[in-house]
């Protein structure tokens, strides 16, 4: 069992539409199960309306379509995705995760499912972007959007096994690789890096700028950039900001990400797993989440794209201050 | 194999020759083995010459007395000598590869061709390395099972302020290169452990290890422990606030990543990440307890923890 790819791929006119498809199929490769879905017209209860990333009958570009997508039985909890193309655009989504209860009323030809309990867990994942309504936040920089109307490559990973983590990063072409065209990314935590009690030990976010994936940019400091649960299921639950934490010494400086240089005794760059959670200076809602298990700090500076080499594998790729997993030895394209 | 423990000893008119009297008694019930000692005035070339931890024939406590152990795997080897200037003074001297297999008589340890010495004595007069006898409990743990870490502090009668320690840490396997000949960090030190003063770049009681040993360019440096800090909400780790879980509220710690950034202009890179001594996540008192389903499983001292038995601390 390992990461599932589908990388470098050159979008079309359809912009997010195709991105997000790509996305559905290959998590559907890995065990996750289309519940329902709409084609912004037709509303299938078996998810099999959307069959292509295109406008029209059957297709994701179409304003207001939608899928529910739940993820596969071995996954604790069982989360559940709703991704909806925005009226305002194929560079616009709305996208709803629900961690534990799951969408129990049934959506429609333009509208995603709900949930009956009135204490639902359904959160927006949204960073920058505003999401939370039928026409979307801004996620890609697609067709419409100035200045590269639709050209960007993206890259998706998704793990076929526990913790099921999964991303997707559009990086726009042009002024590649300073201009970031979109992210989403679900990022489980280690197993035994969070206590028990943990009902769901992840982060989530998406949006899109210009430094997604730089501690200081899209990675922290506090905002409400990348966000998670604190103290599910307890009186005191919130869906709030959770922030990846630099290694630092007052003495030598911060050592990761980026300034911890190469391995003394292997000349490799290392890297290493991000802390999660909220120090004291976020005033409420403070504490440890825990390690994330997808992406890790860089060691040191690397060109955006750039494989990260350990031992002669090519398998993680950089952008900004992080790595991700990658499929060994494929060079990325820049576009 | 686990960590077995001597804890909650009341340190007696010996001081620090009882607590490593004591810690050479742990090690060697663990595997270790002493290969030859002297008790100030006589030397043995077979390590039986102390016998207890007082002053006199085989006492610990003399003036120079010292003793040569070695780890199970017969590997990792401490020189360990009380200082001329009493039994808080003390004279570290590591080998991590080569062995002290030259020299030592009745007053002088042996020496190794990459001995190093830990925690500030560079000769006989030694070190303060633990605060004045009769004042303090002190505790000791060591792995009975590779990588054979071990610790040794002492907590100040009622406070529980630190009143010394002197520990092996052995990086998380994984967390380091293969390349890596000695993937640990030891220190010996006088001051407390929290973040500011256990780990500054200009503290002799800073943990230090090998950058590239066996290596061009190798040098035995000092290698800081880095807190996890976030420029909007502040430190997570090690305490400085309230950031358990919010589950077990406070039954977190934190494993303590050690390196050399930028900032320390030569010897440039990561270490590892250590096993036995952990952040701790929130500010607690020292000697409280760590538990998981009611058993203690680890202590407090500082900004650290270490692993520690299902027992209540003896504070004086």
């Amino acid at each position: 069992m390992a990461y599932q790819y589908d990388v470098n791929n050159f979008v079309g006119v359809n912009g997010g539409a195709e991105v997000i498809f790509a996305l559905r199929q290959l998590l559907v490769s890995c065990g996750w199960t289309v519940v329902a879905d709409a084609d912004g017209t037709t509303y299938s209860g078996t998810g099999v309306q959307i069959t292509h990333a295109g406008s029209g009958a059957n297709g994701m570009n179409n304003s207001r379509a939608w899928f529910h997508i739940r993820g596969p039985a071995t996954m604790v909890p069982r989360r559940e995705f709703c991704f909806q193309r925005g009226a305002s655009g194929v560079a616009y989504w709305w996208i709803k995760v629900s961690a534990e209860d799951g969408y129990d009323v049934a959506g429609d030809a333009n509208d995603m499912p709900t949930q009956s309990a009135a204490d639902g867990d359904s959160q927006n994942v949204t960073m920058m972007a505003a999401g939370g309504t039928t026409n979307g936040g801004f996620i890609f920089d697609g067709p419409g959007s100035a200045p590269n109307y639709g050209e960007f490559v993206y890259h998706i990973g998704a793990d076929d096994a526990a913790p099921f983590g999964w991303y997707v990063i559009a990086k726009s072409c042009g002024t590649y690789p300073s201009n970031d065209g979109g992210t989403i990314v679900f990022e489980p935590m280690v197993p035994g890096s969070y206590p028990d009690e943990e009902p769901d030990p992840a982060i989530y976010l998406s949006g899109s700028t210009t430094s997604m994936f730089q501690y200081g940019g899209g990675l922290g400091p506090a905002g409400t950039n990348t966000n998670g649960w604190y103290a599910k299921n307890t009186a005191g639950e919130a869906w709030v900001n959770l922030v990846p934490h630099v290694y630092y010494n007052s003495g030598y400086g911060q050592m990761v990400p980026i300034q911890a240089g190469t391995n003394g005794n292997t000349g490799q760059v290392n890297d290493f797993p991000i802390a999660w959670g909220r120090g004291s200076g976020a005033g409420t809602g403070v504490g440890w989440k825990g390690f994330g298990s997808q992406m890790r700090w860089l060691a040191c500076p690397k060109e955006e794209g750039e494989p990260l080499i350990r031992n002669g594998v090519a398998d993680r790729i950089c952008f900004g201050d992080v790595t991700l997993p990658w499929p060994a030895g494929v060079v990325v394209e820049v576009g | 194999m686990a960590y077995q423990f001597d804890v909650n000893n009341n340190n007696g008119a010996n001081g620090g020759a009882e607590v490593m009297f004591a810690l050479r008694q742990l090690l060697v019930s663990v595997g270790w083995v002493v290969l030859a000692d002297s008790d100030g005035t006589t030397y043995s070339g077979t390590g039986v010459q102390i016998t207890h931890a007082s002053s006199g024939a085989n006492g610990m406590n003399n003036s120079r007395a010292w003793f040569r152990i070695q780890d199970p795997a017969g590997r990792r080897e401490f020189c360990i000598q009380r200082g001329t200037a009493g039994n808080t003074a003390w004279w570290i001297k590591y080998s991590a590869l080569d062995r002290f297999t030259t020299g030592g008589d009745a007053t002088n340890m042996p020496t190794a061709t990459d001995q190093q010495n830990v925690g500030g004595g560079s000769s006989v007069v030694g070190a303060t390395i633990f605060a004045t006898a009769n004042t303090y409990q002190y505790h000791l743990g060591a792995d009975d099972a590779a990588p054979y870490t071990f610790y040794a502090f002492a907590a100040v009668d009622t406070t529980a302020v630190t009143a010394g320690a002197f520990f092996m840490d052995a990086m998380v396997a994984g967390s380091y290169p293969a390349e890596d000949t000695d993937p640990v960090v030891i220190t010996a030190t006088n001051s407390t452990l929290t973040y500011s003063s256990w780990t500054s770049a200009s503290a002799s009681s800073a943990p230090s290890g090998w950058f590239r040993m066996n290596m061009t360019r190798e040098a035995w440096v000092i290698m800081l422990g880095h807190r996890y800090y976030n420029s909007g909400y502040g430190i997570m780790a090690p305490s400085e606030g309230t950031h358990a879980n919010p589950y077990t509220t406070g039954e977190d710690t934190l494993p303590i990543p050690y390196g050399r950034a930028a900032s320390a202009g030569s010897c440039l890179g990561w270490k590892g990440v250590g096993s036995m001594v952990r952040w701790t996540v929130q500010d607690r008192a020292n000697m409280d307890t760590i538990s998981a389903g009611g058993v203690r499983f680890r202590v407090l001292m500082d900004d650290v923890t270490f692993p520690w038995p299902d027992v209540v601390p003896v504070l004086a």
